[in-house]
């Protein structure tokens, strides 16, 4: 400011068409308005976030539209400050003057960008109320302006057509794909569901033979004890039979004994009577 | 600098003839129609061809976002199917061991019970010789007797004789039941083949018919869900047959343990009887 005041001092009461108290102001209403476009930016950029979402509602869309429509004449406004502002001639105060076209254009860049955002989302929805109201705009501006801008807009007419077409056809397309993408996985999901059943199955019959196996196992222990039992039992009798052999004999031999015994007394008593018959006869 | 200077002036000349746009036809809006539309033609109008340009770059990113999602979930659904029929494999080899390992462990336990079977033969002959000494220990006419069941010992013969024909005719019925064992498999191993066969080619049916378009795509996956199945398929037979063999044998040691149970009573009973005749002589 002092050094202003130092320039205003010395150009003195020279100056070209706008003086710098009038620029000084000028610029401060710009800078303010740029900073009034970049917060709306901002609010429509989070509502415009909100669209599509549990938190949509025609509220929302009514507001964003108030904010679009005010944001929309306060850049015209300070588009026309601007202009009025290029009428200065000193240096500092241009240098000055293009950083505020700097930020002019970033912030209405950043606007041009939430209103294609806001005009894909109604395009989308309201496609057919789009056609008509488009229908309905255009004589306005044919009227409007003179022979030359008829050609062009029936240009923009018949891309807008055109790209309608091909946006119904790739449509169609697309639904064609996608129901055919839904068959595949459905029939991937069948197959699977099929597979998983014949696992459940080869699962119930392992756990059939793991069964059978555990039952051979006990059958077998008992099989080993009925075959040491009965082998005990074998070595057992033929034990017995052996000494029942030894014991039949023992009674044979001593039966052969008592015979012989009785033999030979038999023929002791007989040689005695011999001799007491011979006797008694003499 | 210049050119500083000229280019923002360009833009504003562009933005000037939008927002005049603007203006005349929200204007013009204004007086023809209600408020009712003023949101909608407002936010269409300005930016028609950007908004065109913007309807074709988001359509495509967005069918490209499907695309990618079908592709994941066909991919996640054909991962798990794979992962099954790996698991079901396995399952099948560890099943086919299990089976191998019990078939051994009951030609094992009949190796014991016809070893058991034959000794008891042998006690039952053991006991009648030890019966003909208890005969002659009984008394002095013990031995007389022996001599007349001396001349018995045709007798005996002949009766030890049925004994081994019947032992013959035993063998001949596991040989022949063995026979039907494998007889049966064979039987119904055509319905078997038909009952394996029927899930196998609905499963090789189903994905076949669904996907001849897109067969190219899904080859590799489709060759190795075949390459299980008909895996799995000639695991399921080889189970089929281990088991009707393993149900053959166990039918058969079942009749093989009822006459070994017999032959264990009878040999009881001669026992017991022995055992008394001994009380009595040792009491003498």
């Amino acid at each position: 400011m002092d050094l202003q005041h130092m320039e205003n001092g010395l150009s003195g009461g020279g100056g070209g068409g706008l003086s710098e108290i009038d620029f000084q102001r000028l610029a401060q209403i710009i800078a303010t308005s740029i900073q009034k476009v970049q917060q709306n930016v901002s609010t429509m950029q989070r509502m415009v976030n909100q669209l599509n979402t549990p938190q949509d509602s025609p509220e929302l869309k009514k507001q964003l539209h108030q904010i679009m429509t005010y944001t929309n004449q306060l850049v015209t406004d300070t588009n026309n400050q601007i202009n009025e502002v290029d009428k200065c001639k000193e240096r500092h105060l241009k240098i000055q003057r293009d950083r505020l076209v700097d930020e002019f254009t970033a912030a209405l860049t950043a606007f041009q960008s939430v209103q294609r955002k806001t005009a894909d989302i109604e395009k989308t929805a309201l496609r057919q109320a789009r056609g008509d109201s488009y229908n309905i705009a255009r004589p306005p501006g044919s009227s409007r302006t003179g022979s030359s801008n008829s050609s062009a807009s029936q240009q923009d007419n018949n891309s807008f057509f055109e790209d309608n077409f091909f946006n119904r056809k790739s449509n169609q397309q697309q639904m064609q794909t996608q129901m055919e993408e839904q068959a595949d996985l459905q029939a991937l999901e069948e197959q699977e569901q099929v597979i998983r059943e014949l696992e459940n199955n080869i699962v119930g019959v392992n756990e059939i033979y793991k069964k059978l196996g555990a039952l051979v196992y006990e059958q077998g222990l008992t099989v080993d004890s009925i075959e040491s039992q009965v082998e005990q039992t074998s070595i057992f009798v033929s034990q017995g039979t052996e000494n029942l052999r030894k014991a039949s004999s023992y009674r044979n031999k001593v039966r052969k004994k008592k015979l012989i015994l009785v033999g030979i007394l038999s023929a002791v008593l007989l040689a005695i009577i011999l001799i007491l018959v011979f006797q008694f006869k003499n | 600098m210049a050119h500083n200077y000229l280019q923002p002036v360009h833009d504003h000349f562009d933005d000037v003839d939008r927002f005049e746009d603007v203006d005349d036809d929200l204007f013009l809006q204004n007086k023809r129609t209600g408020a009712a539309k003023l949101p909608q033609q407002r936010s269409t109008n300005p930016f028609e061809m950007d908004d065109d340009d913007e309807e074709e770059i988001t359509s495509s990113p967005s069918v490209a976002a499907q695309r990618l999602a079908y592709a994941e979930k066909r991919r996640a659904i054909e991962q798990r199917t794979l992962d099954s029929t790996n698991k079901s494999l396995g399952l099948l080899y560890e099943t086919q061991e299990v089976g191998k390992a019990t078939a051994v462990e009951l030609a094992k336990q009949r190796e014991q019970l016809e070893k058991t079977s034959h000794q008891l033969d042998e006690i039952s002959s053991t006991l009648r010789f030890s019966q003909r000494h208890l005969t002659g220990l009984k008394s002095v006419f013990g031995g007389l007797k022996n001599y007349l069941s001396g001349n018995r010992d045709q007798p005996p013969t002949a009766t030890g004789s049925p004994t081994g024909s019947q032992s013959s005719q035993e063998a001949n019925s596991n040989i022949n039941q063995g026979a039907c064992g494998g007889a049966s498999p064979s039987a119904p191993l055509s319905p078997a083949e038909r009952y394996d066969n029927h899930p196998v080619s609905q499963l090789r049916g189903d994905p076949s018919s669904t996907y001849q378009p897109q067969r190219q795509a899904a080859n590799p996956f489709q060759a190795q869900i075949d390459s299980n199945l008909e895996e799995m398929c000639s695991n399921l037979s080889v189970l089929k047959m281990l088991a009707t063999d393993l149900g053959g044998e166990i039918e058969s040691q079942n009749e093989l343990l009822d006459n070994m149970n017999y032959k264990i009573e009878d040999v009881d009973l001669k026992i017991h009887k022995q055992n008394k005749d001994m009380s009595k002589l040792l009491k003498k």
